[in-house]
């Protein structure tokens, strides 16, 4: 045993310098955010809620083919669709359990016509299971409201596409 | 029977006049625990309720008030419910003999430290209630820790009283004060205030001492079935008995109500001032020795216990007796 | 003074019930927790007496360190659920006649004790004891170091010996056991850890030699 390292542990050599490291660091500039009032930057490709979007005639994107419900690893998705009275396939009910939801993004990846997508909104916790079962006007009402900055995502990712 | 009352009511008065602020300034140290836990790590900490988030604590305890409270079916009623109980109470009647200033104590006994230390060594019988209590293994193994340790430690804590106790003469804490009015204790027996604060750490069961809840190992420990109010009972005593620790520390080594130089810009400030201001500055100094040191194994914990700070203080007890016998500095009785 | 009597009526209470509580709970642990109730009234009883050091000690000693230990005992044996077999069954049992007769022993020495306090005056009468101008916990302080320093000494002396032979006998060294030395863990330095060596090309190099 050297003396030098006597002589720091009994003089607590250690404990002083990490003390005035933490000192240090109280005053330094804080590295998280001031979350509710202040938000992170999200990436254009972040998976969040879902939304079903609209051409920008007001016609619904989804022609019920069925490839989300195929493809959701979940098998959260529900899809039953009837021929509408203008011969257009639509559907009458898509309903997403965000629930059983892992948010893995196959569905807006298997879309061919970009209407569901998930969108950057990640604050939609309620306090009932029953207001996470989405349903077909939930969905719609989110692509609405979303519908601005859920276009220039998908523009700002079409590059790598 | 008039004149009973009176005085009844006059203590009771008294009474509360000490402990509701003992009580908010509770909750105003855990927030600031957990705002320089936080500093240190470079986060925010609790930020939102209140100016700076001075509120957070109140928020939490009525969070905890209107939280059903959980009794498990296999415990042992009585004593479950008691164990928050006596944490809480014990916690809170070992302030009655803290001295805010020469005149401004509650009750003035003359053998105020043995009260402070009896009340600090009975603090144990609420986590043993509480672990043993519950009927279930972690809270169980977190209760013989923290005995075996509080127990411990005591041990060396009375020793380093004794240190103390040898200068002053006096068991009164008011005349442990008044014989630091030449120099503060801590300045000669600086070793002995350093072992203070590292058995102080253990004996409230803070880090890197907390092994009593290690989280990691035994979920809380005591508190593990507890819930609502009586987890936030358990949670006020600790952080009242740490509040009573770093004022016993400031009382025998920081020289208590008594402004560091008797002249001008500092004899202003009223002495409770002093004595708060002096709380604080341990306060800090626990939770700042909270984020930055990692938790100790227990074999580690009771190693340095008995065989590194009892001989060293019993040596300590020696020395300082030696020297005060040779040179004649002795108290006088 | 009625309101010291009717403290000390309640502690001595407190005490007497707790007592026999002890022998009558059925848990154990439960007697341990009794016990310590006894504990704490009848050092408040002391205090009430003006005897605050030897109540304090009491408190400290007894309740802070003794009771723990029986607790710990207690608990780790897991005796908590042993049935009484006294107020149980009806043949009774066969310890009961050896503690009625330690307690008749007991019971005859407190007379005794008592008798000789009553019918002779100077027995207690000790020279250095001086209660009117300086507090007990002074006076306890003289007593014990001029007049008893000695039997003091030995007592404390009884108590080491006692302490480091149940060190002794409980103490043995196995062999051929790994212990960590967290002394040498933690005195490790960046120097000691880390060595840069040159490797020479399709050499290699050994690490532990």
């Amino acid at each position: 045993m050297k003396l030098g390292r006597i002589f720091k542990t009994l003089l607590m050599v250690d404990f002083v310098t990490g003390m005035a490291i933490a000192i240090k660091e109280v005053f330094k500039e804080k590295k998280t955010i001031n979350y509710p009032f202040e938000k992170g930057k999200i990436s254009p490709r972040f998976r969040g809620e879902h939304a079903l979007r609209r051409y920008p005639n007001g016609e619904e994107r989804c022609i019920a083919c069925k490839l989300c419900e195929a493809v959701c690893p979940a098998q959260a998705i529900t899809i039953e669709s009837k021929e509408r009275s203008d011969g257009s396939r639509k559907t009458t009910r898509y309903d997403i359990d965000m629930l059983k939801c892992i948010y893995c993004g196959l569905c807006e990846e298997s879309c061919p016509v970009d209407a569901i997508v998930q969108g950057p909104n990640f604050e939609f916790a309620t306090e009932t299971r029953e207001e996470l079962y989405y349903n077909k006007e939930k969905l719609l009402e989110n692509g609405d409201r979303w519908e601005s900055v859920l276009a220039a995502n998908i523009k700002a990712d079409n590059p790598y596409r | 029977m008039q004149s009973y009352l009176n005085i009844l009511l006059f203590e009771v008065y008294r009474v509360l006049f000490l402990l509701v602020p003992v009580l908010v300034s509770v909750a105003m140290i855990v927030w600031l625990d957990r705002r320089v836990w936080a500093f240190v790590q470079k986060r925010r900490g609790p930020n939102v309720v209140g100016p700076f988030g001075l509120l957070q604590s109140l928020a939490d305890a009525l969070k905890y008030i209107f939280k059903e409270i959980i009794i498990p079916a296999s415990s042992n009623k009585v004593i479950f419910i008691l164990a928050p109980i006596v944490t809480m109470t014990l916690a809170l009647i070992a302030w009655a003999v803290i001295p805010f200033s020469e005149s401004f104590v509650l009750s003035n006994i003359n053998v105020g430290i043995l009260y402070i230390f009896a009340v600090s060594s009975l603090g144990v019988y609420g986590i043993i209630m509480g672990g043993w209590a519950s009927n279930s293994k972690y809270p169980f193994l977190g209760a013989i820790r923290s005995a075996a340790q509080m127990v411990s430690y005591e041990v060396s804590i009375g020793v380093i009283i004794i240190n103390v106790l040898l200068c002053v003469g006096s068991l009164n804490l008011t005349d442990i004060v008044l014989a630091q009015e030449k120099i503060w204790f801590v300045i000669p027996l600086f070793p002995m205030f350093v072992i203070f604060f590292i058995s102080a750490l253990a004996e409230t069961n803070r880090p890197p001492f907390d092994l009593p809840e290690a989280e990691a190992e035994l979920v809380s420990g005591y508190q593990t079935e507890y819930s609502g109010m009586m987890y936030a009972m358990f949670w006020l005593g600790e952080y009242a008995n740490i509040l009573l620790m770093c004022a016993l520390g400031s009382i025998l080594f920081l020289g208590g109500w008594l402004s560091p130089l008797n002249m001008y810009p500092f004899d202003i400030i009223p002495s409770p001032l002093w004595l708060i201001l002096k709380i604080l500055l341990l306060f800090i100094l626990f939770a700042l020795v909270k984020a930055i040191v990692p938790r100790y194994r227990y074999d580690q914990l009771m190693k340095l216990g008995w065989k590194i700070f009892l001989p060293f203080s019993l040596v300590w007890v020696v020395l300082t007796a030696g020297y005060l016998l040779y040179f004649d500095l002795l108290p006088t009785v | 003074m009625i309101a010291h009597a009717i403290f000390f009526y309640i502690f001595s209470f407190i005490a007497i019930v707790s007592a026999i509580m002890v022998t009558v709970s059925k848990n154990t642990v439960h007697s341990v927790f009794f016990l310590i109730l006894d504990f704490i009234s009848i050092s408040c009883l002391f205090i009430m007496i003006g005897a605050e050091f030897l109540g304090m000690i009491m408190l400290i000693v007894y309740v802070g360190a003794v009771a723990v230990l029986f607790l710990f005992v207690v608990m780790m044996l897991n005796v908590a659920h042993q049935k009484n077999i006294f107020f149980k069954s009806n043949q009774g049992s066969k310890h009961i006649p050896i503690g009625l007769f330690v307690s008749l022993i007991i019971f005859f020495e407190l007379i005794i004790v008592v008798g000789g306090w009553k019918y002779k005056p100077e027995l207690n009468n000790i020279s250095s004891l001086e209660t009117t101008s300086i507090s007990n916990t002074h006076s306890i302080g003289y007593v014990l170091y001029t007049d008893y320093i000695h039997l003091f000494q030995l007592s404390g002396m009884i108590l080491l010996v006692a302490m480091i032979g149940a060190i002794i006998l409980t103490y043995r060294k196995r062999e051929g056991l790994k212990r960590q030395s967290y002394f040498s863990q933690i005195s490790r330095e960046k120097i000691d850890g880390v060595d840069l060596v040159d490797v020479e090309k399709n050499k290699g190099i050994k690490i532990d030699v």
